[in-house]
């Protein structure tokens, strides 16, 4: 067995697809994180300029609400309303942190390429220049924001309900890649096996190893191993590639040990996600037999079919595949919603059990048909 | 070697279900192929062949029936002498984006063949000056060739294979020829089918013919073909006076392809007395040719008479 697992594995990096698909992937990936550096804005002195503004905004903000609420004034409302909205703060603090919310963001540069990403927060969600690449983001540069965004990863009470939010510390670029990546995971599943009936040689494989499970064991191993290892190997070389943008157009500041420990559970995630769906599309190969058909299947549910439940079957989300195995991949909880109520179904690892629990079923499917058809 | 057949086939069945109903491939065949030599399993398309070979490699399971390679059960036991049997079922199959020797090594690896024995079985087959090259490649001959190195990079004693000279030029085919008569003289078992029934009168000790998924002949090359009738051609000036004087004497006489010949056909036809009876009528014979019956005629004689 362990053998025949090496074998494949050597057929695995021995193949041209792959080799090509990997080139293109890195030469992609190098192209960025070039562009980055040679592009990326906003420089220092923006960033400066983009703070002190900021902070003119908030501190103007701030100013304008301590004094209505000391006026107890405001021009939209009646005095009664407003003093009525303004007994539920404790403080003219509370209400300008309230009412200085908007301000409080406004003003961050949205950077609309590779290290854009999506806040999490309580009640809304806004687009912000952050935590993506935090190493682009110096501490001085909204620091109150990355305070926000450190913490926010924990969790979020939605009425009552502890919700962790689908960024972590590490989130962004490389969760963003990461998601991106499982594509890859399937087309290398897929052909893997198809192109082993397409060329016909599991014909001549089982000419000199007949029994068939060690043969599949040997296969779904070897490409659920090697998608893993490409995995990790394709976000390190992600991370090497922005290095010199950090370097030179950004900062280090806030790449603390948290950080690296966000990376590292969204490496892991990313690859044990990727192992278990190259794995199942390769089981999924010895079904059909054709490389095409398994990515359709693959896209089309993740695309439709998953849309489909949503719509139409969402109490079956908390266990719906894609729901499960996009969220450990994000690192996040799995909710519903019921009633306007987020309900939390379980976290990323439940949602990677349920991720595993399909692969098995797709993999125990994948044997019973192996083992009793014939093979032409 | 011992004395258990390298091949026993007793009552295979097997059948292919589909919408359209059922289709039986093969029909109760038994066979036995003896140890050593060249054996030539033949058949017209859709015979069976290649089914009978695919179940008997655990390729496609049997309806019903028993196989054994060597004495032991396909169906539980063919792990244990699967390396003592090399095969090639219909095309070479191999990774065409792969050299013939990286495809070699992926294949021989799983049994623990070394670099070199995948040298020498190259060697062997005449295919070392390519075997880096992408097998796809590789002409139809080349893609044979490799083939037969795969199989034999088992060094296997028994050898199945499907159609070795399809698609080989003739300078191909008799190159085949001689590597599976070699194989056969050196004490392997050689089991082949193909439809060049010249070329496996040739090279086989012993042959099977099957039909409609059914054994309707088997023996020696020699036992098979011998006692079927055989024919001569002659050419004589005037082939309406020599057909009335042969169909006379009994014989049975049938147009030739060219203009003047005739096909003369009975048995145990003599050439000599045929040419003096004749001489003796006045038609003078300007060439008179033996026919020999080969293993052709008597395929398709047999095969003709089951449809």
């Amino acid at each position: 067995m362990i053998r025949l697992i090496r074998l494949e594995m050597r057929r695995f990096w021995a193949r041209r697809l792959f080799k090509n698909l990997l080139l293109v992937i890195l030469v992609v990936m190098a192209v960025t994180g070039a562009v980055q550096w040679r592009t990326h804005s906003p420089e220092a002195p923006t960033l400066e300029s983009v703070q002190a503004e900021k902070e003119a905004r908030v501190a103007e903000c701030r100013g304008y609400s301590i004094s209505r609420w000391e006026q107890r004034v405001d021009p939209s409302e009646t005095d009664a309303e407003f003093a009525e909205y303004l007994a539920t703060f404790d403080s003219a603090e509370d209400y300008a942190d309230e009412s200085c919310q908007q301000a409080l963001f406004d003003g961050f540069i949205e950077e609309n390429r590779f290290c854009y990403g999506r806040l999490w927060r309580e009640t809304f969600s806004f687009d912000a220049y952050s935590q993506l690449c935090p190493d682009l983001a110096p501490a001085d540069f909204g620091g109150e924001q990355r305070a926000e965004v450190d913490s926010a990863p924990a969790e979020t009470v939605i009425q009552g309900v502890a919700y962790r939010p689908p960024n972590g510390p590490e989130s962004g670029a490389l969760i963003a890649v990461s998601s991106a990546l499982m594509t890859l995971a399937i087309v290398f599943g897929a052909s893997f096996v198809g192109a082993e009936y397409r060329a016909g040689t599991i014909e001549n494989l089982l000419l000199w190893e007949p029994r068939r499970g060690r043969v599949m064991g040997a296969k779904l191993v070897a490409v659920g191993a090697n998608a893993a290892l490409v995995h990790a190997g394709l976000l390190g070389a992600m991370m090497l590639f922005l290095l010199p943008a950090a370097r030179y157009s950004g900062s280090f500041a806030g790449v603390d040990a948290a950080f690296w420990a966000g990376v590292g559970n969204a490496v892991l995630r990313g690859s044990i996600g990727a192992g278990l769906i190259a794995a199942s599309a390769g089981a999924a190969g010895l079904m059909l037999r054709n490389t095409a058909g398994v990515v359709g299947t693959f896209m089309g549910y993740g695309l439709f079919g998953s849309l489909l439940i949503r719509l139409l079957l969402p109490a079956l989300l908390p266990f719906e595949i894609a729901n499960n195995s996009t969220s450990f991949v994000a690192g996040s909880d799995v909710a519903r919603e019921l009633q306007g109520v987020a309900i939390l179904q379980h976290g990323p690892w439940g949602a990677a059990l349920v991720t595993g629990v399909y692969s098995a079923v797709l993999i125990a499917g994948a044997w019973l048909v192996f083992a009793r058809r014939d093979v032409d | 070697m011992s004395g258990v057949p390298p091949i026993l086939i007793q009552r295979l069945r097997k059948e292919y279900r589909s919408r359209r109903g059922v289709t039986v491939a093969v029909d109760g065949l038994d066979l036995e192929v003896e140890s050593g030599g060249v054996f030539g399993f033949l058949g017209p398309n859709g015979a069976g062949k290649t089914t009978t070979m695919r179940c008997l490699l655990g390729l496609a399971r049997p309806t019903s029936g028993k196989m054994a390679l060597f004495g032991a059960d396909v169906a539980t036991d063919l792990p244990k002498v699967i390396h003592r049997v090399g095969a090639v079922v219909e095309s070479p199959k191999f990774f065409p984006a792969m050299s013939g020797r990286l495809n070699l090594e992926l294949l021989g690896g799983t049994t623990g063949a070394s670099a070199s024995d995948v040298d020498r079985v190259l060697e062997t087959v005449e295919l070392a000056d390519r075997a880096d090259d992408d097998f796809k490649a590789y002409s139809l001959g080349m893609k044979q060739r490799l083939a037969v190195a795969a199989t034999l990079l088992k060094d296997p004693e028994l050898l199945i294979l499907d159609e070795p000279a399809n698609g080989l030029d003739p300078a191909g085919i008799r190159s085949m020829r001689s590597l599976i008569r070699e194989l056969g003289d050196s004490g392997k078992t050689v089991f082949v089918s193909s439809h060049l029934l010249a070329e496996i009168q040739l090279m086989c000790d012993s042959v099977a013919i099957i039909d409609g998924g059914r054994l309707i002949a088997s023996g020696s090359v020699a036992e098979l073909v011998e006692g079927t009738s055989k024919t001569l051609a002659i050419t004589v000036r005037d082939t309406l006076g020599a057909t009335q004087v042969l169909t006379q004497a009994g014989f049975s006489v049938a147009e030739g392809d060219d203009p003047g010949s005739l096909t003369v056909t009975g048995d145990g036809v003599d050439p000599a007395a045929l040419n003096e009876l004749l001489a003796t009528a006045g038609h003078y014979v300007s060439e008179l040719r033996s026919n020999e019956l080969s293993l052709e005629d008597r395929f398709l004689e047999l095969t003709e008479d089951l449809s």
